[in-house]
């Protein structure tokens, strides 16, 4: 299960980083480490489950169709990686940074995502259900033909953002800056008092 | 400890057990369909303790098919639910069941018999809390109390633990620090579920 133990370094009370005993500024290689734990995923059959790879950085990289499963991914960098059809369940994806990425077709469930930034980012078709979307920064991203059924944007900036033809049932975008977001062909969604012009 | 969940389309259930199987706690249960019995099957969990942060028609529903299938222990903060005897959980208890040590976080005066419930770092938080919402039933004039009493007893803990809720998606206390409305300095829009349906 997720491990928020700190770091063993006395005196330092940073999250242990991806699984090993220290958090990255104290790790003895972190260089070698993360090599190691990049190797690792992608020889892992493209099933992962229960793994910390927290603080993460990742880049040109192909996880398309993998398996999420209880994996945390908390603080990770991914960069020009695509996760087309990837499936995340119960996952940490919370204050990612995403540039270039691809997440279209992929699928979500329950999943923490809160305060990460999607700027750009493709979820084009995919099905993101009851997960946490928080304050993320989101602008330019396209959601089109997305299920987002349970889904919440809270004080989330979404301008110029896409969600034409999408399910925004019990999705909600309070407190959320909408400037220029497109909800074409979409059903019902909350709204409390972001602002939307 | 494995930690599982199942989204039943209206409400969360989790289930807690061992990495290797063998004795586990169900919370909150909801539906008990084909794809909860598959996880906890495919996990090879007993279920043997039945959690409940609230009562809830549909958790009466859930453990009546559960006791059915399963030799359960009911705790909740009630005597009963539905027609069934239930282990009372008082507030700032701690238990132990199905070889997992529980606390019972103290809210009293704003939940009732409803139940927050601590196990490690995940924190279940009924509804009470969950990802930009806190509880709406409480009356307005009360409702900055509540969020103090929330922030003095639940996120003062640690900014690590994960809330699992009943209803909606989950979260971090981290994250609810951050951007539930609730908690920000301004207030806004804040304990309210969306009542703006565009």
């Amino acid at each position: 299960m997720f491990d928020f133990s700190t770091c063993s370094r006395s005196g330092c009370f940073e999250r242990v980083w991806a699984g090993s005993e220290s958090c990255k500024e104290h790790h003895s290689n972190p260089v070698d480490y993360q090599r190691k734990l990049i190797s690792e995923i992608v020889e892992n059959k493209k099933a992962l489950d229960g793994r910390d790879l927290s603080g993460i950085t990742l880049s040109n990289t192909n996880l398309e169709d993998f398996d999420f499963k209880f994996c945390r991914f908390t603080g990770a960098v991914f960069s020009s990686v695509s996760f087309r059809n990837a499936q995340f369940f119960m996952c940490l994806l919370d204050d990612i940074s995403v540039i270039n990425c691809n997440f279209s077709g992929s699928e979500m469930m329950s999943v923490i995502a809160a305060g990460s930034d999607f700027t750009n980012t493709n979820f084009k078709g995919s099905r993101l259900i009851n997960v946490n979307f928080n304050g993320i920064k989101g602008d330019f991203a396209v959601f089109d033909e997305s299920d987002l059924f349970s889904s919440r944007f809270i004080a989330a900036s979404l301008n110029n953002a896409q969600f034409q033809d999408c399910n925004l049932k019990m999705v909600d975008f309070a407190n959320a800056s909408l400037r220029n977001t497109d909800f074409r062909d979409s059903n019902e969604f909350y709204l409390t008092t972001g602002s939307m012009q | 400890m494995k930690l599982l969940s199942y989204f039943s389309g209206t409400s969360n259930s989790y289930i807690i057990g061992q990495d290797d199987g063998g004795e586990a706690i169900l919370v909150d249960p909801d539906k008990l369909d084909v794809v909860l019995l598959g996880l906890i099957e495919a996990n090879n969990f007993d279920i043997t303790t039945a959690l409940v942060t609230h009562s809830h028609e549909r958790y009466i529903r859930g453990l009546r098919i559960l006791k059915r299938v399963y030799n359960i222990r009911i705790i909740s903060g009630y005597e009963e639910i539905g027609d069934f005897k239930s282990e009372f959980a008082g507030v700032g208890d701690r238990i132990e069941a199905s070889g997992i040590g529980i606390e019972t976080l103290n809210l009293e005066e704003w939940l009732a018999e409803g139940r927050i419930f601590r196990i490690g770092n995940l924190l279940f938080t009924g509804n009470i809390l969950s990802a930009g919402y806190i509880e709406d039933s409480i009356p307005p004039e009360k409702r900055t109390l509540l969020i103090d009493d929330i922030q003095k007893k639940i996120m003062a803990i640690s900014e690590e633990l994960l809330i699992l809720p009943s209803c909606g998606p989950p979260s971090t206390i981290s994250a609810e620090l951050r951007w539930n409305p609730c908690f920000q300095p301004q207030r806004q829009t804040c304990a309210v579920k969306p009542n703006t349906l565009l």
